[in-house]
């Protein structure tokens, strides 16, 4: 009986472990949707409204909410205090402050965080066209990552589910 | 008094030359200028003089194109595409009133700037904001019933714009007994107002209409035409159209303040735009600021024949 028991715990584990994994990957595809949503927001915050970095970091956060817009807010608020970091440090110095030391989720990887480090080294410089252009040019690789996740992601998921399984499974049956 | 907030001036700097600000503790009270150039001691500009930021044993701090670099980075909120035009006019206006000049090659497109690269010189002009200093001049410009047609003349930096802004608040606001009357302010250089992101940051009066970034001659029209002023001020006459702006704002009945470059009335009225407002007698009042020893210093008051009250 406790045999029985404890396989099946095994088995409801390993499930468990590959239906976390599955959800991850749901998780990525959102997260590289709120990438967009950024970017896109940040695009016309630049091309429509001129804004400067801190003030469309601000607006953009507010509609974005979570960890993203936390990041943003932060990068805003580092900006203004000018304490003698460019953006690239302040990007990351936001990136490590949110992600590594508080994930609250968990689901953000690092994949995400890289392009937000591009962006931070990609933005402050030179004319209004060319910080366009470089959001679009991030814009498409995010655009790319997606694709391809969206490609891969049924079966990626059904990957996981079934090792998940298999998995407890495998342990319950070397356990018996 | 001045007030400066002088953790908001360390913060536009890059980061070498905040430290050494930090640990020189220069008077902001009293400074006016911090001239930074390529390759060059960094200059610390007072009423009466100026000395350079030092590094240990006495030397002049030379500042790197890194510094400017970072610098300009941190005036422009790591945005400098946001502060294109006001680059092409060769400054920016940044928290506290301040204006951070600038001056490298300039880039043409046909006749028109079309922006600055390789920028090699920054000056950081500290907004003088004291209350008070026009109470020696108000009388001559303001009775109980009469508001005079006044132009503030002097060289630059002798504090031309100081006066005018404390004449601007003391109208706006009101004094010894006489109300306050509805001005309108054309800031073209955000020098007056100090306005950033649209709130001005020096005290014009609790009265007072300002046009930010506006050219005078379309913002004096837009003001009489909206805003109903009694008093128009302006800094700076100078082109053409800025002379037909002021003929159409007086024939509207409304009262002018301006300023403009000169040494004496006779050296302003020999300006040729200046000339037919001198056969119309239009400015009722000149106020002629002294040389470049001391700022605020008033040379004298001058009626509309040009003689000294």
């Amino acid at each position: 009986m406790l045999k029985m028991a404890a396989s099946l715990l095994l088995i409801l584990g390993g499930a468990g472990i590959g239906y976390a994994r599955s959800r991850e990957i749901t998780e990525r595809e959102k997260n590289l949707e709120i990438l967009l949503q950024i970017l896109f927001f940040l695009k016309g915050e630049i091309r429509c409204g001129n804004s400067s970095l801190p003030d469309a970091f601000r607006e953009i956060a507010a509609k974005i909410s979570g960890f993203f817009g936390t990041i943003l807010r932060d990068a805003a608020q580092e900006m203004e205090d000018t304490g003698g970091k460019n953006l690239e440090e302040i990007m990351e110095f936001c990136i490590q402050r949110n992600f590594y030391q508080g994930n609250p989720g968990g689901s953000q990887r690092k994949e995400e965080m890289e392009i937000l480090r591009t962006l931070g080294r990609r933005l402050g410089y030179l004319d209004r066209e060319m910080q366009i252009k470089q959001i679009e040019l991030l814009e498409t690789d995010v655009e790319e990552q997606r694709r391809q996740l969206r490609e891969k992601m049924p079966e990626q998921k059904k990957i996981c589910q079934s090792l998940g399984i298999m998995g407890g499974i495998l342990l319950a049956v070397l356990f018996w | 008094m001045r007030t400066i907030d002088r953790e908001s001036i360390q913060n536009l700097f890059a980061g070498n030359i905040r430290k050494l600000l930090i640990e020189a503790g220069p008077d902001y009270e009293k400074l006016y200028e911090i001239r930074l150039r390529v390759g060059r001691p960094l200059f610390l500009v007072y009423a009466g003089g100026e000395r350079f930021l030092q590094i240990k044993r006495g030397e002049p701090y030379f500042v790197t194109r890194q510094d400017l670099k970072e610098t300009l980075e941190y005036v422009c909120g790591y945005s400098l595409y946001a502060y294109e035009d006001e680059i092409r006019q060769g400054y920016i206006s940044v928290q506290g009133g301040h204006r951070v000049g600038v001056t490298g090659k300039v880039l043409l497109n046909g006749d028109r700037i079309r922006g600055m690269k390789y920028i090699s010189c920054i000056n950081v002009r500290l907004s003088h904001q004291i209350p008070g200093c026009a109470d020696a001049v108000m009388p001559y410009i303001q009775s109980r019933n009469h508001i005079s047609h006044t132009l503030i003349i002097s060289p630059p930096r002798c504090g031309k714009t100081t006066l005018l802004r404390d004449v601007i608040r003391q109208l706006s606001n009101g004094r010894e007994g006489i109300p306050g009357v509805t001005v309108g302010v054309v800031d073209e250089r955000s020098e007056l107002a100090g306005s950033w992101q649209g709130v001005p940051q020096n005290d014009l009066g609790m009265r007072t209409d300002i046009l930010d970034a506006c050219p005078k001659a379309e913002g004096m029209q837009m003001l009489v035409r909206s805003m109903s002023p009694d008093v128009v001020a302006v800094d700076e006459l100078g082109r053409e159209e800025d002379f037909r702006a002021v003929e159409s704002v007086i024939h509207c009945g409304c009262r002018l303040i301006a300023t403009a470059h000169g040494n004496s009335v006779e050296d302003i009225l020999n300006q040729p735009f200046f000339q037919k407002l001198k056969k119309m007698e239009i400015f009722e009042k000149y106020i002629v600021l002294g040389d470049r020893k001391q700022i605020g210093i008033i040379k004298g008051i001058y009626d509309e024949k040009g003689q000294k009250c």
